[in-house]
Order: C-alpha cells, then structure tokens, then sequence
C-alpha cells in the first residue's frame, strides 16, 4: 500500500469507529461539541440515527437544538391528537410532487425532502456520490450546487438536479439535458447578496478544470446573475432552459428577503415550478460571518409569509414551496410544512450524518479533517463511499419514522395534509 | 477562521500610472479614493487560546504501542513509519517532537478530528479565558453553546483587519435583545453596480456633520466623516497614550474622536481637525489651539450640573428657560466662531420634548448616549435601537429630521451595529469600550458607563495601537460594505433612518406566527 492508502486506512477507520462510540454514548463527550443551533445532542442523535436508521431513545434531544427561538420553540400541539394506533402508520403518505402545474413532466419524491446544492470543490466527489446514490435509493433528489457535474455522477442523473449558479461554473448543456430538475440559485441563505465563495486553498487542479478556472485562485461568483435585472429577464433564463431540456422542471432558488412573496409571485410567473426559499441561517462552505448572523430572516418567519401571499394570489396549488436554511431534524421538517411549506431541502444533517461536528472549518487550508468538505485528495477519500451512502441513507429512513409518528398522532393520512396547519403548532418564545 | 483580503491591490493601471508619473492615488488632483490599508498586528499580551486539547497520556501509550504490533515487522518499511507517526490533526496539534503527549493548543482549531477518531484518548474543550477580560456584555452568550465572543472577534478583527469567513452555517442563538433582535434587508437582483465584486468597490460609507438644509455655499464645504464611526469619549480618562493613539487613528482614517477638556493638551494641534471637543461651559473656550477645532459638543448633562450620581431624568426638569439661555449664550459664542455644535445628551424619559425645546437652538446635530451596555437612562430602560427610532421618526414628523446630525452612542461594540443603528435613524455612531479592547485594555468589572467604567492602565506603543484601531475600521468598514451591497446600495446615507431595510424580531413573528397558540415554555 502506498502511504496514502495506508493513512486512508488507519485515519478513515479509525474516524468511523470512533463516531459510532460517540453515537452510542459509550465515550466521554467532547465539551467542544456543539453550538446553539447544533447542539451535543442534535449532533450525536444525528449520529445515531446514520448508525441504526432508527428514531433515537429520549434521553437524547433529537428534536430541538438550544437557539431559543424559530423551530426550537415550536412544538406540535399533540392534545387533542387521535390515538396512535388509530391510524395505521402504513397508511401514511410521505411522498411529493414537484410539479403541481397542469401541464410538464410529473417528479414525484417518496419523501418530503431532497438534498441541496454542494458543489464540487466545496465539498469532497465521494461525499457528491454518496448523496446521489443515497437519493437513488431513497427516490429522492440531490443537487449539484454550483462546481459543475462531474461524470462519477452520471448514473445517478435522474436523481440529480442540476444548479445553474450566477458564476455559471460548470454549467454545460449536456448536463443540463440529463437533469430532472434545474435549479437557478439566485442567492444563498448563509449569505444572501453576496454571491458564492471557494477560496483559494480548496480550488485544486480538477476543481479549477470543472469549473474552467485557474487553480488555487479564489473563485467568487458574483450576485446576482449578470444577465438578470428583471422578471422578465429570468424568464428568459428559463425559456433557455426549457430550449435545452423541455422536459425539465424549474426550481428557483432565492434567499429570503423581506419582499420575499414578491419574489415567489414573480417566479411562478416567470414559470417556476418550485419556489426554493433558503433562510438566514442555513450552511455554506465559507461565508462571512456577518453575512450568516445579520442578512436576511430566518426562514421560520419567510414560510408562512410566502404561502400566505401564494394563497391569496390564488396559485398555491400551482407551485411547490420548499424552504430551507436551518432546517435540521424531522421534526423541524414536519413544523416548516405546518408553517406552510410543501417540502423541505436539506444540506448540514446529512454531512452530520456522515461525521461532520459543525466546527466550521470547511474553508479553512486543506477544508473539512475528515474528508466531507474537501477537495483534498487524501482527506476526501477518508470518508469510504458505502458507509457514507449507509449513512445518510439510514438517517432519513429514521426521520420517516418520525414523520410517520407525529402524523399518526395528529390524525393526519398524509404529510400534505399537513401543510399550513399552523393551528397545531405552539410557540413558547418570548 | 480563513480572513477575506480587505487592503486594495497595485492594479496594472496602477502601475502603468505611476510609470507615467502620474500617481495612481491621484495625489495630483488631491482626489484620494478612501481606502483602509491594514497590516497585520500581533496581540502585544498573547490571547488566549480558543480551544484547549488534552490527551490521556496512558492511553496514547497503550495506543502506540497497539499500533506497532498492529504494523509489526513492516515498519521496516518508510512509508509504514510514516504512517505510523502520522496524527490525527490536520492542523499540527500533534506535530511538536513528543506529540500528543504535549499538544500544541495554539494550533487547535476545535475540528475534533482527534476526538473522533480516538474518543477515549483525545478531549477538547472550550477556553474560558477569554472571559476572564470582559464583563457580561461582552463575554460568550453561554459557556456551553459559545466557542466565541465579541470579545474574541473585536481582538482578531484588530489584529488581522480583515473580515471574519469561516464555513457551515450560523452557531447562534436565534435573535436576541437589542441589536440581535433586528435582520437587515437584502435584495435578489440590485446591485450597487454590476462592476467588481458586486459592486462593493463602489459604495461610499462618508458621512456629512452637520445640517443639510443649508444654501449651496454652506454645503459646498461639509464636515464629513469617512466612515459613519467616530471615538466617544473614553472611560479611561487622561491617558496620553491612548488619547495619542485614538488621535492618529482618526486622522489616519478620516473619522473624529471626542476628548474632554481635561485632555486636550496631550494632543498635538496637527490632530485638532479630527478632534470633536466636548466641553460644558465657556471656560473651556479659551484654549490657545481651540481656534483649529471644527466641532464642539456640550455636553447638556454636566452643563446642567447633572452629577454622577444624580438620575438623568432631572435633566429636563432642570432644564429651564434660565438655563436654556446660558446653554444659548454659549452655543451663539461658538457658532460666532464658525464652529459646528453638537448637543450631548442621554436617552432618558421625555427626551423627545427635550429635543423639540433644544433644536430651538442654533444648533448641527444631537449626540444621543446609552450606557455601555446599550440601556437607556429611562426610569424603565430599554435597549438604545427603540428609543433612536423614536427620536428619528419624531424629528422627521416635526419636520427638523434634516436640519440636525444625529450621533448615537452606547452599546455599539461589533460592525453589524453600526448599519442597524443608521437604519434606526442615526448617522453616525460612537464606539466607547470598543476600541478600549481592540487595544487589548482590560475591564475591572462591569463597565457600565464613563462615570464608573474601569480598566487596568496597561501601556502600549502608540504606533502599535494606530495599526489595531486601523484594522478594526478596516474589517468594519469592509463588513459595512457586505451589508450595503446585499441590499443594493451605494451610499451609507441612503441607509439613514430606512427602517424598511430592518427585519424586526417582534414585528415579523407576530406576522409569521399569528394563529399560533402561545405557550409558557
């Protein structure tokens, strides 16, 4: 074995056996661990839950982290809830459709999540991979992000939607015409306005290929897109799109600024079939951080808003609203349906899945110690593909579980007739 | 945390220009295009480390020695030694000559990677020390939750200059009180031009002192600020050095500072320009340099004779008709010499009355203080954010908005403040205890305002304590450029009193989650 191979070996190993420790409490728990929104127990469940696929036992939180406000002081309104047993738990639907105009292709997903955009570069292939084959397999989506499509990535193309960013990075027609879905990322929660950051460190050779750059500069696109000054003008982004890929749908993606209704109207308008709403506090590989605490609002607060104004306009039904930005457990997925989303996107559970402690260091040198968001030949491998598609695989099938469980209790036959049920939900912030 | 470059770069042009022996910062007009150089400045007392990595020295013996035998006799081989000695930390906690036995804690990052991959040897945690130089307003929000402080951001930001990135999400808590309770605005589409990195090369963050309802000939010659910042009066009184130091930085960067008479003298007349001088009576007029100094403040609350130990709130039963002819008599004194006058006052109980009575005066602007932790002087304090709004909006209904410069101080200690407090209606702020810890200056106890604030009187190099005060502009003013550019906006003027651009806790959820039942969590 060559040196690498051997540090493969023993690091990678070593690093998933000692996650699966820390999962099941069997060691002492680092005080480091944890923040505000992620904390020891949001982590560690998380961790649990890749290991065994299963809901965690109560004497972890799983369903709240400590940020004091939003999705952490919602909680359903059980009281009146039919007995749990009373609805058969096999009854229950899960599944989305994406497409709730008249006309177009259906995209049906067997569950009320996909996966966002990470691009290539930002964070590792094996961990792109593991993504989209974990998406196969749970009949779901996963996205490029903005670092292009690389061709590992191929076999899965009908799970993966393909992001047409505002630096246009990697964005090629035949990859285009592979997708079910595209997306145009307008802005990022984590730091809406601003553009998207790769900084210098992790623009590696393939990196810079991929994204017809040169290697270790940084790479910024800018905000917004340079060719996009109007309504009018996006749509006609999307009549570009639909001229490559008819079949298409179109996923708009923006962040959530206080017009954010008016932006939603005039995506359906410009023919979206999803309108993607990305809160104040959702990830990014490197963002500053005035930009991920100050910009924009959280998304708790954007969801009922958008849904409100797409009902009384009266196209509720005609486009998808999925929000994302924070969203981190299946039970902060099942309150932003109840707030009024459709569905969900979701980005950091799924690299905590995979070993991520939320330590913020994806943008620093080399990028992530345990290969997630690399670029790093040597670190990227540490993270072994199957395991990682084991475990992000078991983490969701764990929150259908949950789905499934706080549905029955509500009475509820499907997740959609969740949406909007604002009425039971509780709010105990200040 | 990997740093964003804020410093302007030698363009070909420029160096073109300069070839040509024309200047490229325009020295030949006179126009210079504001700019903040920074360069890097090392804490003069080491900082703490942030985290704090311990190994369990038994059982890294009894891991080394697993390994060997693990690899046995093909460590004969190189690459098998190497992997052997290679450690669990991409950061070099493990690289000194003896390894995990002594990790080396300034270079741990708080990844964990070591944790992870050997959970019953390795253990981090978090430095508490960083706490130990503050007081509560200052400190981590929570020991559990909070890896970092204003405190720790204030003292990078003054060492580096530059902008704080780091990757994942936001750590936080949700909102907050005060400042933390308010979002600014963003726009999807405008730009504040589609050249360079979204346009933020083209944003000015100048401030005018003074009214704008003056004629042309008035307003062709304003009082401006750089930068929408300038140095309150500090709590530690009469120090030469760091009224040297706070001098230099303003003048450096294009801002003021304030300083009390007892001060004046340690500060060389070259600097007077930079200088707003805040006296109380007419004694303190006479000084031989006071002629070069543009703006005065009088500062109402010594004027009246309000002492430390009085309550604010007698401010305006003080204030009577007698007093408001002296106050008058000395604003018409100054203004006689062309100078431009500030009135100090607090945010106290019927502050807007008082207001109303005093912009009677011929008069440039308020200076409107909390206490350092952003609390008003009202009999029910609040935080500085709804009381500015309130002063801001009654000035615009009682139509003087214009006429006035509004300064607002007090609780303002880390960048996003100062966009959120210009918002609120302010045009400028002042940072007190700020700059005290960009210079490393350490709280005894709480500090909470200039009467009762105390700090230990460590010296420093001036030069030294220009540099960090730089950087600190320098990461600021770059981090008011993220702000101005997410919305789409060229001029920190155009922010002034556009309570349209904040996003307010209480307004949004009260929208968002109307039909909620509330509950006592």
């Amino acid at each position: 074995m060559s040196l690498i191979e051997l540090k493969i070996n023993k690091h990678g190993k070593a690093i998933n056996r000692g996650i699966d420790t820390l999962a099941l409490l069997k060691s002492t728990i680092p005080p480091a661990l944890g923040n505000f929104r992620w904390t020891k127990d949001l982590i560690l469940s998380t961790y649990y839950q890749a290991l065994m696929g299963e809901i965690p036992p109560e004497t972890m939180n799983y369903k709240t982290g400590a940020s004091g406000g939003g999705f952490d002081k919602l909680k359903f309104d059980f009281t009146e809830s039919v007995s749990y047993d009373s609805i058969s738990q096999s009854e229950i639907k899960l599944s989305l459709e994406l497409n709730k105009r008249r006309n177009g292709k259906s995209l049906t997903i067997q569950q009320p999540t996909y996966g966002g955009g990470m691009s290539f570069g930002s964070v590792s292939l094996n961990f792109m991979l593991a993504r989209a084959i974990a998406a196969e397999n749970l009949q779901t989506l996963t996205c490029t992000g903005e670092g292009g499509y690389p061709t590992e990535l191929f076999p899965y193309s009908k799970n993966i939607i393909t992001q047409v960013a505002t630096g246009l990075f990697g964005v090629r027609e035949e990859t285009i015409q592979k997708s079910p879905m595209i997306e145009f990322k307008y802005a990022q929660g984590a730091k809406p306005g601003l553009g998207g950051h790769l900084l210098a460190d992790k623009v590696t050779a393939s990196v810079a290929k991929m994204r017809d750059s040169v290697e270790f500069s940084s790479l910024f696109s800018p905000s917004p897109f340079h060719s996009v000054y109007s309504v009018e003008d996006h749509k006609k982004h999307v009549d570009w799109i639909k001229a490559v890929n008819p079949e298409a749908l179109i996923s708009v993606k923006v962040s959530t600024p206080k017009d954010v209704e008016m932006v939603a109207i005039g995506s359906y308008y410009a023919g979206a079939n999803v309108i993607h709403i990305d809160g104040g506090y959702g990830g990014t590989g490197a963002a500053p951080e005035i930009a991920k605490k100050n910009i924009a609002m959280p998304i708790e607060y954007a969801i009922p808003r958008v849904h409100k104004f797409l009902e009384q306009e009266g196209v509720r039904d005609e486009i998808t609203l999925i929000a994302s930005g924070g969203i981190r457990t299946a039970y902060d997925v099942t309150k932003a349906i109840a707030l009024g989303a459709d569905g969900v996107v979701i980005g950091t559970a799924e690299n905590i899945a995979v070993g991520c402690t939320h330590c913020g260091n994806c943008e620093r040198g080399r990028g992530c110690q345990i290969g997630i968001a690399t670029s790093d030949e040597e670190l990227s491998q540490y993270r072994d593909l199957s395991w990682s598609v084991e475990r992000i695989t078991n983490m969701y099938k764990a929150w259908k579980k949950q789905y499934k469980v706080i549905l029955a209790q509500l009475g509820l036959k499907s997740i959609q007739e969740l949406r909007g049920r604002k009425d039971l939900l509780l709010y105990g912030g200040k | 945390m990997e740093i964003r470059e804020t410093s302007p770069k030698q363009t070909n042009l420029h160096k073109v220009l300069k070839n040509k022996n024309i200047h490229p910062d325009g020295k030949l007009s006179g126009y210079h295009r504001f700019s903040i150089d920074t360069v890097y400045t090392p804490p003069r007392i080491p900082k703490p480390f942030s985290f704090l990595p311990t190994v369990n020295k038994i059982g890294l013996t009894k891991l080394l020695v697993k390994e060997v035998f693990h690899y046995n006799f093909k460590l004969i081989k190189s690459d098998y030694r190497q992997a052997l000695m290679s450690r669990p930390c991409i950061y070099g906690v493990f690289s000194g000559p003896i390894g995990g036995f002594n990790p080396i804690k300034e270079k741990c990052t708080g990844c964990l990677r070591c944790v992870q991959e050997y959970p019953d040897v390795c253990n981090v945690e978090i430095n508490p020390e960083f706490d130990q130089y503050t007081d509560s307003f200052w400190r981590r929000k929570d020991p559990i939750y909070s890896s970092t402080s204003p405190y720790s951001l204030i003292i990078n930001e003054a060492e580096t200059g530059k902008i704080p990135v780091k990757g994942m999400g936001y750590k936080g808590s949700f909102a907050d009180e005060g400042w933390d309770s308010i979002w600014t605005d963003m726009s999807e589409i405008v730009r504040p031009t589609r050249d360079g990195i979204y346009g933020r090369e083209f944003i000015s963050t100048k401030v005018t002192i003074g009214s704008k309802l003056g004629t042309y000939r008035e307003l062709s010659d304003p009082i401006e600020s750089s930068l929408p910042i300038l140095f309150d009066l500090t709590p530690v009184k009469n120090n030469k050095i760091l009224i040297e130091t706070l001098a230099k930085a303003s003048e450096k960067n294009g801002t003021y500072f304030l300083i009390r008479p007892s001060e004046i003298s340690a500060i060389p007349r070259k600097f007077h320009k930079n200088l707003i001088y805040s006296i109380e009576d007419m004694k303190y007029t006479n000084h031989k340099s006071y002629q070069d100094i543009r703006i005065i403040e009088i500062n109402i609350v010594k004027a009246i004779g309000i002492e430390q130990s009085m309550n604010y709130n007698d401010i305006w039963k003080r204030l009577n008709s007698e007093r408001i002819a002296e106050i008058e008599n000395l604003i018409n004194k100054l203004k006689s010499n062309g100078k431009k006058i500030i009135l100090r006052i607090p945010f106290t109980d019927g502050i807007l009355e008082g207001i109303e009575k005093l912009s009677k005066a011929d008069i440039d602007g308020f200076h409107l203080f909390a206490n350092y932790h952003g609390q008003t002087y009202e009999h029910s304090p609040r935080f500085i954010s709804r009381v500015l709004r309130e002063v801001h909006e009654f000035m615009l209904k009682k139509n003087i908005r214009d006429k006035f410069t509004l300064v607002t101080s007090g609780g303002i200690i880390l960048a996003e403040h100062v966009p959120k407090a210009i918002i609120f209606g302010a045009d400028l702020v002042g940072i007190d205890t700020t700059p005290l810890v960009a210079l490393q200056m350490r709280f005894k106890g709480e500090c909470v305002d200039a009467d009762s604030a105390e700090f230990y009187r460590d010296s420093f190099d001036v030069e030294w304590g220009v540099n960090r005060l730089t950087n600190l502009f320098g990461a600021w003013h770059n981090q008011i450029l993220e702000i101005l550019s997410a919305m789409g906006m060229r001029d920190i003027r155009r922010l002034r009193g556009d309570i349209g651009r904040a996003i307010i806790k209480e307004e949004m959820e009260a929208e968002a989650f109307e039909g909620i039942r509330r509950i006592t969590d």
